[in-house]
């Protein structure tokens, strides 16, 4: 690879990395709205 | 879902911990660092608050960016070990990428069954693909004839 190549790369892998952390804070925020929060104690791992 | 499955809070535990243990020094030690204990990533313990487990989250996404704006021409040829296991940098993050992809997919399910009728999709809505792409194509045509305008 050369340098732009090698850039090209970097941008994109960041790009998705970026794209991943939004979409569980898009998800996240969808529960929260919803006032679901049993998801966030301790204890079992008790979905509802 | 039953019991065995992992929640939100146990998937994002185990997320950070990965990212924490392969990024932290990506390019100079092995991603499996020798503080960090897998199996306790799935169990919930009465420290793993929401604040904490989200900190968490926040401080490996942050090593995972400042790792891969470190990497340049100059270190891209570094080999990378996890679990002594040698990768290019490209595989290495390639791994990461599909790793983190997996539990997102799973995190993004979860909370679409959570949150139930008043779900708002990620993507295109169920039965709009076509009106979307129209409505891309017009965007684009838009976009297009103003660049030739110009």
């Amino acid at each position: 690879m050369n340098d732009e190549q090698i850039q090209s790369f970097l941008d994109e892998i960041g790009y998705s990395f970026h794209t991943l952390k939004r979409q569980v804070e898009i998800s996240v925020k969808q529960v929260d709205d919803e006032g679901i929060l049993p998801l966030w104690t301790t204890g079992p791992i008790v979905l509802r | 879902m039953d019991n065995g499955s992992n929640s939100i809070a146990v998937i994002i535990k185990h997320l950070a911990g990965n990212m924490i243990s392969r990024w932290a020094d990506f390019l100079t030690t092995d991603g499996e660092t020798p503080d960090r204990h897998r199996d306790q990533e799935f169990i919930l313990t009465p420290s793993d608050t929401r604040q904490y487990l989200m900190a968490r989250w926040e401080t490996g996404w942050q090593l995972v960016f400042g790792a891969v704006s470190s990497i340049s021409s100059i270190n891209f040829s570094t080999t990378v070990y996890i679990r002594g296991e040698a990768h290019s940098v490209v595989r290495a993050c390639h791994r990461q990428m599909t790793h983190y992809a997996y539990h997102v997919g799973q995190i993004v399910q979860l909370s679409r069954y959570h949150t139930g009728d008043n779900w708002k999709t990620l993507s295109i809505p169920r039965g709009q693909s076509e009106t979307f792409n129209e409505t891309l194509r017009q965007k684009q045509m838009k976009r297009k004839n103003l660049y030739d305008k110009g």
